[in-house]
């Protein structure tokens, strides 16, 4: 049987027995689903639900809107097209003896990007989360179940502030109230770095970006969430490499400079040695011009004023280290410094002992320059025992402490101490007892502690080693 | 000059090292010309003439090595000591093998200079031969234990002490106490001896 009055109607329409089974169709149910009259209706379509149908259809009330149920339908092509079938019921008799009306919606196009949507949604990287005017929260994609550890059904219906942490989490409803009144943007469209909140209550960096959009009338807001805690880590990294290598940076400029300077010293000794030792033969000779032999002592005498200007710049590159200052807690400086030092430590079999005092007032330094200092008496110290060998002891210690009005640090070891020949000697610019030692390392330290108004100096341990220490002044009331 | 004597040619970039060396040059009666740069020495330079060159080996413009590359090439076979400052001892050693005679580093002592220059003039006037016979190196190289040879080999390179150190994994000390061995068991007064010794066997090729 046809059906005169919507044979025509570009929507495909069926009508169906109370049992369920096809009665008659138009002609764009024909073209879409052939010959099917007689067949159960449910049949004509895939995946349909069954179950929801019957129980939706028995309590099914005529006068409200139509019942619409899914259901997809296999193309001759090969492909699938999705429809809403709307049902209606023809007669007035009980729901199992009523026929049915059914007109096929096709929401292809509609289903397929609906899906691809949340395809993209679920797979996107960051987390997306879409909130409506009052802040709750209505998707919850995967990416955002991985971030904050809930899952959607956890979340969904239920206020966005929860993933936040204080304050925000109390004035979020503040905020949202804020710019429903004023329009005036914060956050949407702009993003920003900001710490959200995980399940367990830990806090995860993240950068938020927020958008408004505007579907069918009603105003809702998406966020796009990105997990910032490797980027934040390999910042942090990054930060503490630079700082490192500042330090190395700097301590090998000064290695390097104090190189091409040994190598600029050598001229002015070797002439004053020529001048010397050719000044002396001739004197022993008996035989000389004291104009002469004056003007040699005059070269001499130049000659030794010019390698004093090469030492001169070399304490002035020391100083010329632009000086920045901070009130800074030394403790802190030193368990820094050691991370630099403990790879000498440990190929020498030296170990480090802290013994740093709790609540040490905080001073004011240049950090990199302290912890210049710092780092070379503790190379010093590991050069100590281990150029005899250990044999007295491989520990060294470092010691804060503060003595009334200065904090002390002090780097002990177990070497063989300073030896009473070299107490005047110690300090002196190109001194040194160490083999390829430049003999400006204790000199300069000690330029560098006397400009921030400290000493650095030296004691012998009563039971062996030395013990080199600085000072530096704690801040008084009223300095600045 | 009438004087038929060889002089000392010395060519350095500072002044006071020039003035100096050629004072304590005047003083031991020794007849000398000094230059500042490399090319002014070429400039003046008599090929016919005796004597040495005493050549820093860092200079700005040509530098030392530059310089023997060319009198090298002009076939001129003044012997030359080198003065060496901190760091320069692997240039030196490609120096030598390059055929200097000697090399002294700054600064130095007044009889360490004369001895290289006097026994520079000695190989000019073909008194002396360069370097003991191969056979006489090859017995005294031979006294030298596996790790002193080894010490040996890199110190002859011009590795510095510290590198020699890492390079074998002992310690800078005790590169010192094998150096210092070598020296006395192979008779050098010198690191240049050193070198030499070196160069002279690795002309020899290998086996030795």
């Amino acid at each position: 049987m046809k059906l005169p009055e919507t044979y025509t109607l570009p929507l495909p329409v069926f009508v169906a027995d109370a049992g369920g089974c096809i009665e008659s169709v138009n002609a764009a149910f024909e073209a879409l689903l052939p010959r099917r009259e007689g067949t159960p209706w449910f049949d004509a379509f895939i995946d349909i639900d069954r179950e929801r149908f019957h129980r939706e259809w028995g309590e099914f009330d005529r006068r409200a809107a139509p019942l619409t149920i899914k259901g997809k339908v296999a193309n001759t092509g090969g492909g699938v097209r999705y429809f809403d079938v709307v049902c209606q019921a023809l007669d007035d008799e009980q729901p199992d003896r009523q026929r049915l009306l059914g007109i096929l919606l096709d929401v292809t196009e509609k289903t397929l990007r609906e899906a691809e949507n949340l395809a993209i949604l679920e797979t996107a990287v960051d987390a997306i989360i879409m909130i409506d005017e009052g802040g709750i929260v209505e998707t919850f994609n995967r990416a955002a179940t991985e971030l904050f550890g809930y899952e959607p059904e956890e979340v969904i219906g239920k206020s966005v502030n929860m993933l936040m942490p204080e304050p925000h989490r109390s004035r979020h409803d503040q905020y949202m109230r804020r710019y429903m009144e004023t329009g005036e943007k914060r956050i949407i469209g702009i993003g920003r770095e900001l710490h959200a909140q995980h399940r367990s209550g830990r806090l995860i960096p993240i950068y938020l970006a927020v958008n408004e959009i505007h579907v069918h009338g009603r105003r809702r807001f998406t966020g796009v969430i990105r997990d910032m805690s490797e980027q934040q880590a390999t910042r942090e990294a990054l930060a503490e490499q630079r700082e490192r290598l500042a330090h190395v940076g700097r301590l090998s400029t000064m290695g390097e400079m104090t190189a091409s300077i040994a190598h600029e010293i050598n001229q002015p000794l070797t002439a004053i040695s020529m001048y010397a030792q050719s000044s002396l033969k001739l004197i022993q000779r008996g035989d000389y011009d004291p104009a002469k032999l004056a003007a040699a002592l005059e070269k001499l005498n130049t000659q030794s004023l010019r390698a004093g200007a090469i030492i001169e710049r070399i304490q002035r590159f020391a100083r010329a280290q632009e000086s920045k200052r901070e009130l800074l807690d030394l403790n802190l400086l030193l368990k820094e410094l050691v991370k630099l030092a403990e790879g000498d430590a440990r190929i020498h079999d030296v170990t480090i002992t802290f013994d740093l005092a709790d609540n040490l007032p905080m001073v004011y330094c240049d950090a990199i320059q302290i912890q210049q200092v710092a780092l070379n008496l503790i190379r010093n110290a590991i050069d100590a025992m281990k150029d005899i060998n250990l044999e007295r002891g491989n520990a060294m210690s470092i010691l804060s402490r503060a003595i009334g009005d200065h904090v002390e640090v002090a780097v002990s070891d177990q070497g063989p101490g300073v030896a009473p020949d070299q107490v005047k000697l110690l300090f002196k610019p190109f001194h040194t007892t160490k083999k390829d030692g430049m003999g400006m390392g204790l000199s300069i330290c000690r330029t560098i502690i006397a400009e921030h108004g400290g000493e650095l100096s030296f004691r012998n341990n009563p039971d062996g080693g030395a013990t080199f220490y600085f000072t530096l002044p704690i801040p008084q009331a009223g300095d600045d | 000059m009438t004087d038929n004597r060889p002089t000392i040619f010395v060519v350095d970039d500072d002044e006071p090292v020039r003035d100096s060396i050629g004072m304590l040059l005047e003083t031991e009666d020794m007849p000398y010309e000094t230059f500042p740069d490399a090319q002014s020495f070429l400039d003046a330079y008599d090929p016919s003439r005796r004597g040495c060159l005493v050549l820093d080996i860092r200079m700005p413009g040509m530098s030392g090595l530059e310089l023997q590359a060319r009198l090298r090439e002009m076939n001129a076979t003044l012997p030359i000591v080198f003065i060496t400052g901190h760091g320069d001892v692997p240039m030196a050693v490609e120096a030598m093998k390059r055929g200097a005679v000697d090399f002294i580093r700054k600064p130095f002592r007044d009889e360490e200079l004369l001895d290289r220059i006097n026994e520079a003039l000695q190989v000019e006037a073909g008194q002396r031969a360069v370097a003991t016979s191969l056979a006489e190196i090859r017995a005294k190289i031979e006294t030298l234990t596996p790790r002193e040879r080894e010490v040996f080999d890199r110190v002859a390179q011009g590795q510095a002490n510290k590198v020699v150190a890492i390079d074998l994994g002992i310690s800078e000390r005790t590169v010192e106490i094998h150096r210092s061995q070598v020296m006395h068991k192979t008779g050098a007064r010198s690191l240049a001896d050193l070198v030499r010794m070196k160069i002279a066997l690795e002309r020899a090729g290998p086996g030795s």
